[in-house]
């Protein structure tokens, strides 16, 4: 068996036996093949190895079975809960620098007032003004107006929350009020 | 027989995997059966006959797993190949460092699978495949892609690693090995 000097026939006669060449392309290597012993048999050759080639059966529904599903709905999920996270994290955020705005602001109105409450928020009577329930924490914007559950739910996503801060965050002092106007 | 007359649906391979993706396990069956058969001859074209079932699946699997991957700048069928090449890489390696003896090398013409399917198959086709089999490895490989599955020469080199180039020479190498074969 020879070999035809045609490279870019013989080169072609896979895509031909595989029906890959386009139009004008196939009716020149068909015109080839029919007048070229060479490429003949070497074209007959090909589909006889094409077609003696071993075709293991394959189990296509087993296959199917052991897939994974979609990732569309997991994907999601993550989005979603990455969604959540991020809606906290800016909330307590921006909480935090409510608070911060509203500690500068009443340290200018009643700087010396502050001062000397803060002298007098010891041990006992901070103790007091929890014991008589007249304590007002001021945790920042709109958070008074949560209720228990409401605040529990709040905290709790926090704490669920396994995001770390990029710092620490700032140490705060509450400011305590007393309804009786102090000791 | 077309690839989509194989796998009874007549969507292309991109449409199937949206459908896929979006919930139709029977895109997934589709694509399954339309594939399956060309990936299982490219592993048996590489020696590994005994392990074609776990394989293939390992294949798909892996595929479907990552199918957002999948840029389609080859065909789903070329990125199948790749992977099952890849499994079957991974798969010699480790049989190696076990110890065990890696069943496939150049001429290794009698196996275990040729006896059984030789009761089915004619002495010519019998013939055919042993002179396939005496290829070196990257020439049956690369013979296989261009032959039995029709692949072009850029397609190969992907699956394969190699230049088009390298491919090509591969190729016709083989060629001329099998008619010196069959001609003695």
């Amino acid at each position: 068996m020879t070999d035809c000097t045609s490279a870019e026939i013989r080169d072609q006669l896979p895509d031909l036996l595989h029906g890959h060449l386009d139009d004008v392309a196939r009716a020149r290597a068909e015109a080839h093949v029919r007048t070229c012993a060479d490429c003949g048999q070497e074209l007959a050759l090909l589909q006889a190895l094409r077609d003696a080639a071993p075709a293991p059966r394959v189990d296509v529904e087993r296959i199917v079975a052991a897939l994974p599903a979609p990732r569309r709905a997991r994907r999601w999920s993550a989005s979603a809960w990455q969604i959540a996270a991020a809606v906290v994290f800016v909330a307590v955020g921006s909480s935090a620098v409510e608070q911060y705005v509203q500690r500068s602001h009443a340290g200018d109105r009643t700087a010396a007032a502050t001062a000397a409450a803060r002298l007098d928020s010891s041990a006992g009577a901070s103790a007091r003004a929890a014991a008589t329930g007249d304590v007002e924490l001021n945790v920042g914007y709109g958070y008074g107006d949560l209720t228990d559950a409401e605040l529990a739910t709040l905290l709790k996503d926090v704490q669920d929350l396994k995001a770390v801060p990029m710092a620490d965050p700032e140490v705060s002092t509450p400011d305590v009020t007393l309804a009786n106007g102090g000791l | 027989m077309s690839d989509a007359d194989r796998s009874g649906d007549a969507r292309g391979d991109l449409d199937l995997v949206q459908a896929w993706r979006a919930g139709d396990q029977g895109a997934a069956t589709a694509l399954v059966a339309r594939h399956a058969p060309a990936v299982a001859r490219f592993v048996a074209s590489a020696g590994e006959r005994a392990e074609v079932d776990e394989l293939v699946q390992d294949t798909f699997v892996r595929a479907f797993g990552a199918i957002d991957s999948f840029r389609a700048d080859s065909s789903l069928r070329t990125w199948l190949f790749t992977i099952a090449r890849r499994l079957v890489l991974d798969r010699r390696r480790a049989v190696r460092r076990r110890g065990e003896r890696v069943a496939i090398s150049e001429g290794d013409a009698a196996t275990e699978f040729d006896a059984l399917d030789g009761m089915v198959a004619d002495e010519t086709q019998q013939r055919l495949r042993r002179a396939v089999d005496r290829l070196s490895p990257k020439q049956r490989e690369v013979f296989t892609l261009r032959v039995t599955e029709g692949l072009t020469y850029r397609d190969i080199a992907d699956v394969a690693g190699t230049t088009e180039g390298a491919a090509r020479v591969h190729y016709h190498n083989a060629v001329r090995a099998i008619k010196e074969f069959l001609d003695d």
